[in-house]
């Protein structure tokens, strides 16, 4: 078929099916398919977007407004002053960004230590994964328990203490397979080359998953950052992360829905800009495997 | 540079015996090969020289040191690894460095002797290159300088030349044994290939289970091999294997192989005099086997069973009774299969083994 269609002697687009589109049809019915599954996507931060620019009186019409006139920000001031966002914000931060830098680097250590010392066998890796898949409110009441015994519940230590929990066995097990796809090689040659283990780890084993470490700490970044249930647990309101205080915003009668747009829309903001800066390691990270030692 | 002694190593994984009691010594300034098939323990032995594996007994002597406990930064041996386990994030120039940086060599030395060592490989050029933009055999050589630079007192290559395509082989035999000489380095070199070990080494240990077989000169080995397994191992064509008898005839005791009696010389005679079994297995090169078409004394009558031409060769397997003779020839002799000759087997070109399935050990 290819054969006869490079030789023809009348060659025309028609003529030589290209695979991937599989014609016309293939390409019309991909075009819509995509429309579609971005309009699904998309549509809900478009929403959030959109209402968190709306005054009061369009927030809720029959029929919508898809469009509004003009740009309402009293929902963002009343988000970020009115409801705590600003707090909100500092709030989430600390404790996400402490729970995502401990996380990597004991996650990170403890993930080397395991590719490449087998240490505890294969049991010790297994309960690492096995933390991963323990539902947090399967230790909510011995968790307050625990730290309202030590004084600390609603502080930022028992939330950060509390995410590592679940962040390092994260990182560990993550990065445990992007370790044991490097070539033990170079390693190996840099300790006969006069570098202790530990010079070893930093000069060559990670530079070569820069970008696997990148794409990790992002997503254990905003999995910290996204925390609901054991943020409700643990805070009384003077630790209120912003997963925390959204639902205290429909308690009250009218639920303000322009203020709560705005409050997810600060929230989403920062891991935005994060995945967007990073977005060249992160599409290496996440097809990493490919090193090899020629 | 060093000498390098290997007191009774051992190491094992698990159930499997790697190395077995292993004792070598290797002399200042030689290229030693160990030689096996895969599993034979020869990279574990690299590896124990190295300091990336710790024997379960026995030492390592650099000299007068005993280095069996120390860290493999602390041996100061140059190691090439197989893949060559070039640094992928470092340039040509960084990765060869590598060994003086962690060293703490200040920059402008180091810089100097990247060069010296760059240009003594003839790689120069390359030095600002990303690794992965170099040719494999521009690769090796990266591999090589990096191992020469830190000046070891011994360099370890394992398998220098098996991920090279068959043009840069022997160019990079010849190309190591040359840096070799001219550094006098201490060295030892892992292969599966007997033609490394036989093109590049002074001495060879051809290794099995764990246990060096022999360990001798290239001539050793090819001339005077110790037991069966290395006299099927070196030599290509494998040396044929024969059950033979010995058995006195009119000319004294010679030995009865292939329904022949056939005489042997005469320190041979003295050796086999000594055994008590009448059972040997007679062993000849290919090579040394004569073809002629007239019969006469002492030749053996076969039919051509295989001609395999190979362009400065013929290998052609002969039919004697029931059992098979590889002979090697020159290709200007060109024989039918079916054809009728007579294979003369020198008494000079005859080896003699104790029976046994394998590593029957060398009588003469």
């Amino acid at each position: 078929m290819t054969s006869t269609a490079a030789h023809s002697p009348f060659p025309s687009g028609r003529a030589v099916p290209t695979p991937v589109t599989g014609g016309r049809g293939g390409l019309l019915a991909s075009v819509v398919g995509v429309a579609v599954g971005s309009v699904f996507f998309l549509f809900p931060i478009y929403w959030m977007l959109v209402t968190s620019v709306k005054p009061p009186s369009e927030w809720l019409t029959s029929p919508p407004v898809f469009i509004p006139d003009r740009l309402y920000f009293q929902n963002y001031t009343d988000a970020l002053f009115n409801w705590g966002g600003l707090k909100g914000l500092v709030d989430s931060g600390v404790v996400a960004v402490s729970a995502t830098a401990i996380g990597m680097v004991l996650g990170t250590f403890a993930a080397y230590s395991l590719a490449r010392f087998r240490i505890g066998g294969t049991n010790l890796s297994f309960f690492i994964l096995s933390l991963l898949f323990m539902p947090p409110v399967a230790i909510g009441i011995p968790m307050f328990l625990f730290w309202s015994a030590l004084g600390l519940v609603d502080t930022y230590i028992a939330l950060i203490v509390q995410y590592l929990t679940f962040t390092i066995p994260f990182i560990a097990w993550v990065m445990k397979g992007f370790f044991e796809d490097l070539p033990v090689d170079l390693e190996e040659s840099a300790l006969v080359n006069g570098a202790s283990r530990l010079r070893a780890f930093v000069d060559i084993v990670l530079p070569n998953v820069r970008p696997a470490l990148v794409a990790t700490a992002l997503l254990a970044f905003i999995f910290n950052w996204n925390e609901f249930s054991i943020a409700v647990l643990l805070s009384r309101g003077r630790v209120t992360t912003l997963p925390f205080i959204l639902p205290t915003m429909m308690e009250s009668h009218y639920v303000l829905w322009g203020d709560i747009a705005a409050m997810a829309a600060v929230g989403a903001l920062p891991v935005v800009i994060i995945a967007f800066l990073l977005q060249r390691y992160l599409v290496r990270g996440l097809s990493f495997g490919a090193i090899r030692s020629e | 540079m060093a000498r390098v002694t290997l007191k009774h190593l051992s190491r094992s994984f698990g159930p499997v015996a790697a190395v077995r009691d292993l004792s070598l010594e290797i002399p200042d300034g030689t290229l030693l090969c160990l030689l096996g098939p895969s599993g034979s323990g020869k990279t574990t032995t690299l590896r124990l020289v190295a300091g990336l594996e710790r024997p379960d007994s026995g030492e390592i002597w650099l000299d007068d040191d005993e280095i069996s406990r120390l860290e493999p930064k602390d041996r100061h041996v140059g190691v090439m690894f197989q893949g060559y386990a070039l640094y992928p994030q470092m340039s040509v120039r960084d990765n060869i460095g590598y060994p003086l940086k962690v060293r703490g060599v200040p920059r402008t030395e180091r810089e100097a002797r990247v060069t010296e060592v760059a240009r003594l490989l003839e790689i120069d050029s390359l030095l600002d290159r990303a690794v992965q933009q170099i040719s494999g055999g521009q690769q090796q050589r990266v591999a090589l300088a990096r191992a020469i630079i830190q000046r070891p007192r011994l360099f370890l290559l394992d398998e220098p030349i098996s991920n090279l395509d068959a043009v840069l082989r022997s160019t990079m035999r010849a190309e190591i044994r040359r840096l070799q000489k001219m550094l006098g380095a201490t060295t030892i070199v892992v292969s599966h290939d007997q033609l490394d070990a036989l093109a590049m080494a002074d001495l060879i240990a051809i290794m099995k289970d764990g246990v060096i077989q022999q360990l001798g000169t290239p001539d050793d080995v090819y001339y005077r091999p110790s037991n069966t397994f290395v006299a099927r191992f070196i030599g290509e064509p494998q040396m044929n294997l024969l059950p033979a008898s010995l058995a006195r005839g009119e000319r004294g005791l010679g030995v009865r192989v292939l329904g022949h009696w056939l005489p042997v010389t005469e320190t041979a005679r003295t050796a086999l005099a000594a055994v008590t079994l009448p059972d040997v297995v007679v062993g000849v090169r290919p090579r040394a086997i004569r073809i002629h078409r007239e019969g006469g004394d002492d030749r053996i009558a076969a039919s051509v069973y295989l001609a395999a031409p190979e362009g400065s060769r013929v290998i052609y397997q002969f039919q004697i009774g029931g059992d098979r003779l590889t002979v090697e020839a020159e290709p200007e002799f060109r024989l039918n299969e079916g054809e009728e000759v007579h294979l003369e087997l020198r008494p000079e070109s005859l080896h003699f083994f104790a029976p046994g399935a394998d590593g029957g050990t060398r009588i003469a």
